[in-house]
């Protein structure tokens, strides 16, 4: 099957969420003028922030899913913890490479140990370490269980992250949306930017959807293989 | 006996045994020596440039040696597996939680502060836990404790500069978070160790 019929045979769910993005970033690029300070440059704002913040949801959705599955056992919840941890750790990776960038054009520099960019650097070693332990433990149910308590732990990073630019001095921008009083941003980028992180969650949820299938078929075949054995 | 006498019974053991031995002290002292003499040869001979360094790479070296101590008195645990026995004997498991964070963090609390004994001991004995059964445990071990120890390792460097450089004011903000990520990893290692230290 050619890559052009293969698109085609994509689900409505994901034109949609795919579709999303490449609109609401078309916006972002040719729909709002430029930043009076900044130029052209802040545009990966678009792209930069949602995927943060999906990050963080994805983080969330995993120490939530975590705490559940510990309750009840339900292998379910593990795969979705599981899925969305990967799956954060993709647009957490993403967000060092888009900050990397947007840091060399404002900046001067690839990188600098900022607190918010090494606070960030930590939360994704931290969900790669998730990734790792995972991959070593062989038994589905002690796997599902030992990820869980890392899942539920690994989140307390987050609000570091979050509030790393309050706690200490260094060159990444404050808070401008989730502050209190209004956000510092102009509407129209504040209006794309909130089209932007719909269109993301879209992704996301998509991806996460797709990404628990997949982990369901794994579990069947070890499960499968278990049997035979 | 209470889950507060089992701890303390169990740290008890456990320090008793090390005070015989003394091997995970010793471990932890040359593991963050070596740390630091390395550290030091990356940085170079320029003291002023060592001074500014100084009290990350302190902290570093004493990460290192918090995640050693950590394991040695892990290890006394695994030889004979008396661990089962005690899983079944205790009534509260969180019990077993605190008596092996008492023991560490009594060794840590002498050469490194009690701050961050608390929340450095609190974070090795559950990642002890993780990755206790996993086949690369000597692998996964600094994978999963170094980066959960990080934001702590930031604060103490942080306030070890200020008190450095005579400003004891501004350390207290570090001190402070310090005191706030100790309590939040000491309570969610309560909630969760049992769940993550069963034995399968």
């Amino acid at each position: 099957m050619s890559r052009a019929s293969r698109l085609l045979t994509l689900s409505p769910p994901a034109w949609l969420a795919w579709g999303a993005v490449v609109v609401t970033l078309a916006i972002g690029l040719f729909g709002v003028p430029p930043d009076r300070t900044m130029g052209d440059v802040f545009r990966i704002i678009y792209i930069h922030v949602p995927i943060i913040w999906l990050g963080f949801l994805a983080f969330f959705v995993t120490m939530v899913s975590s705490a559940f599955y510990l309750r009840r056992a339900e292998l379910r919840f593990d795969r979705i913890a599981a899925a969305s941890a990967e799956i954060g750790l993709l647009f957490t990776g993403l967000t060092i490479v888009t900050g990397s960038i947007w840091g060399k054009a404002t900046w001067g520099v690839w990188w600098t140990f900022d607190p918010r960019l090494t606070t960030t650097a930590i939360l994704f070693v931290i969900y790669l370490g998730y990734v790792l332990l995972r991959a070593s433990l062989v038994d589905r149910v002690r796997r599902a269980r030992i990820s869980a308590v890392l899942g539920i732990v690994g989140f307390a990073d987050v609000p570091i992250v979050h509030f790393s630019v309050l706690w200490w001095s260094g060159l990444h921008q404050g808070p401008t949306v989730i502050q209190p009083g209004d956000p510092t941003i102009d509407d129209r980028f504040l209006a794309v930017l909130l089209a932007n992180v719909v269109a993301f969650t879209l992704l996301y949820l998509w991806l996460l959807h797709r990404r628990v299938a997949l982990e369901a078929i794994r579990d069947r075949a070890e499960l499968l293989l278990e049997v035979g054995a | 006996m209470n889950a507060l006498g089992d701890a303390v019974a169990l740290a008890a053991a456990g320090l008793r045994i090390e005070l015989r031995t003394r091997a995970a002290v010793a471990a932890a002292v040359t593991l963050g020596g070596a740390v630091l003499f390395l550290m030091a040869l990356a940085i170079g001979p320029d003291p002023a440039r060592l001074g500014a360094l100084a009290p990350s790479v302190v902290w570093i070296a004493l990460a290192f040696a918090a995640v050693g101590i950590s394991d040695r008195l892990d290890a006394l645990d695994r030889v004979d597996d008396p661990f089962a026995g005690l899983w079944l004997a205790a009534q509260d498991r969180r019990a077993l939680y605190l008596g092996k964070l008492l023991a560490l963090g009594t060794l840590l609390v002498g050469i490194q502060g009690v701050l961050w004994a608390l929340a450095a001991g609190a974070v090795c004995v559950l990642a002890q836990a993780l990755v206790g059964t996993t086949a690369h445990r000597a692998l996964l071990l600094p994978v999963v404790v170094l980066p959960l120890l990080l934001p702590t390792l930031l604060t103490a460097s942080g306030a070890s500069e200020a008190l450095l450089i005579g400003r004891p004011a501004d350390a207290l903000g570090p001190l402070g978070l310090l005191a706030v990520q100790a309590a939040l990893y000491l309570g969610l290692g309560l909630l969760v160790y049992e769940a993550a230290a069963a034995p399968e």
